[in-house]
């Protein structure tokens, strides 16, 4: 018996949304990313699915009935996006990419970690974990601040909890930020990726760091199968790593560093000092 | 050795003891009228108990304390009703906006705690001095929950709030103990409903997060739904019903319940 895992998991719910596509108010037309996904990824009837691929599939159906029912998620009211959030970042997947990022980020001793868009906090307590610094969460809707107040505390560690967008963070914080970690799927179905690429670069200080979360396509050609799902929470089709990179090089970042877990990827950039 | 004269307040009912002091009577004498009035406070108001040089009582006058702009409405809650209490001795709720005080007392007391939030304070004479750090957190919140639900409150209700109040002060505030208290104070007058597509994904992945809750049965959860959470809850302010609050809590930061109010219109 072969066990489908995380991407199969998700190209299967992409092929779903064929069912509900006409109840989705949407910028940008799901049809044709459907299409692409299915004619590249089709994942064989025969196989299963792995427990963690059983999680992805229900988060994903879910978010898709409940938007398609009218439940879609805005920054100030995640809505279905807290737990299918929650649900995603809880499979070994994304915690490999989590724990990847963290590895990668040195943050100075006198600096802050801010992750925003924050849902499950497992990005932000990881952090917590390696450095012993300054922690803070942000999110506009406060509920996903409750969840991370509450992991924190029962891990004994304090946290700062920021309601505001990630505009607001530069005022709440009073040291300087050496990390922001953008890796939720609130982040990547609910934000403009270019503009955010501009506003981290400005908001860290020299030598800080970025680490993204997010699905990218490979080539321009090539349908992320997550795409659909940000399309339908309101966001936009996804770029490709090399325009991604792009950007960051454009803006100023440097020594930026890539890991895949399809159909996921994390990017970690640094600030020039 | 000077005389003492008992009489009862008008307002109140209260017993007032008034020692008839030389200096008193020498007053009295040397006024025009004849008599002379001494002014006791208590409560929410002022008792003016007249005397003639003899010492006779001619009158009891009410006045209203200065800052009180409306008369109050004083309910006792009788003795009886506070035979369950077991840590607190007595207990004063003055909701300023109702013009409310809800007092009651089963037994002597020395040393009284207050919590205050927007208008509403909560005095509680507590029967142990250790409890005392903690009764002070808890009626904060407790003070917080009348004030936020104003609409609500009832001699029922806060007769219910000050059995809660007394189980809840052996017990160390949890994290969100503000919003245990609320939904202890509403327990029956709210109910949830269940986001039955978000709770099937959180049984698949959510098991890290349940067992961090000794109370967290999600099968008890569903059989509960609609009915008022004081039904799953249990004995408010019992720990029992602190655990399962804050496991519905957890749910409903994640929005797989929802609390409703049950006919009746609250700002939840």
């Amino acid at each position: 018996m072969v066990f489908r895992g995380f991407r199969d998991a998700v190209v299967s719910a992409a092929l779903e949304l064929r069912k509900l596509k006409e109840k989705f108010d949407v910028k940008h037309d799901i049809e044709p990313l459907i299409d692409n996904i299915e004619a590249r990824l089709k994942p064989k009837p025969s196989e299963k699915f792995s427990s963690e691929a059983r999680i992805v599939f229900t988060a994903l159906k879910t978010l898709a009935e409940e938007v398609a029912e009218g439940q879609v998620p805005s920054l100030n009211n995640l809505g279905p996006l807290i737990v299918v959030g929650e649900a995603l970042e809880s499979t070994k997947t994304y915690r490999g990419l989590v724990k990847w990022a963290i590895s990668k980020v040195k943050l100075p001793s006198l600096s802050s970690a801010v992750e925003a868009y924050v849902i499950s906090g497992d990005a932000i307590l990881e952090m917590a974990f390696k450095t012993g610094g300054s922690s803070v969460a942000v999110s506009e809707d406060p509920r996903p601040l409750e969840i991370v107040f509450e992991k924190f505390s029962m891990q004994g560690l304090s946290i700062k909890l920021v309601n505001a967008g990630i505009e607001g963070v530069t005022s709440a914080v009073d040291k300087p930020i050496g990390a922001l970690l953008l890796s939720s799927p609130a982040f990547w179905a609910l934000s403009d990726f270019s503009e955010l690429i501009r506003k981290t670069y400005t908001m860290l200080e020299p030598g800080g760091y970025t680490a993204f979360i997010l699905p990218l396509r490979d080539r321009h050609d090539q349908v992320n199968p997550l795409e659909p799902f940000v399309v339908i929470s309101g966001g936009h089709p996804s770029p490709t790593l090399d325009d991604f990179r792009s950007q960051l090089l454009l803006e100023g970042y440097e020594s930026i560093k890539v890991s895949k877990r399809d159909p996921l990827y994390c990017v970690v950039a640094r600030k020039r000092r | 050795m000077a005389r003492v004269v008992k009489t009862l307040c008008p307002r109140c009912g209260m017993q007032l003891t008034v020692e008839l002091t030389e200096s008193l009577l020498v007053d009295a004498e040397d006024s025009p009228i004849g008599i002379t009035g001494l002014a006791i406070p208590h409560k929410d108001h002022v008792a003016i108990v007249y005397f003639d040089s003899n010492g006779g009582e001619r009158g009891v006058k009410v006045v209203e304390l200065a800052g009180t702009k409306e008369r109050l409405k004083v309910i006792r809650i009788p003795r009886q009703s506070l035979e369950k209490l077991e840590n607190i001795k007595a207990f004063r709720v003055f909701v300023k906006d109702l013009g409310l005080v809800f007092e009651g007392e089963r037994g002597a007391f020395e040393v009284a705690v207050r919590g205050e939030y927007k208008g509403v304070s909560l005095d509680i004479a507590p029967s142990s001095l250790d409890n005392i750090p903690r009764l002070k957190k808890w009626l904060t919140y407790a003070a917080s929950s009348l004030s936020a639900f104003m609409s609500v409150i009832s001699t029922s209700r806060v007769v219910a709030l000050i059995h809660t109040i007394d189980r809840l002060a052996t017990v160390e505030p949890p994290l969100f103990a503000s919003k245990v208290v609320k939904l202890l104070f509403l327990s029956p007058l709210v109910t949830y409903e269940i986001n039955q597509r978000r709770l099937n994904l959180f049984s698949l992945y959510g098991s890290e997060i349940t067992a961090r809750y000794e109370e967290s049965d999600l099968e008890m959860v569903i059989e509960s739904e609609g009915k008022p959470i004081a039904y799953i809850l249990g004995e408010a302010g019992s720990p029992v019903s602190i655990r399962t609050a804050l496991f519905l809590l957890a749910l409903e930061r994640r929005g797989i319940i929802e609390f409703k109010p049950l006919g009746v219109d609250l700002p939840w």
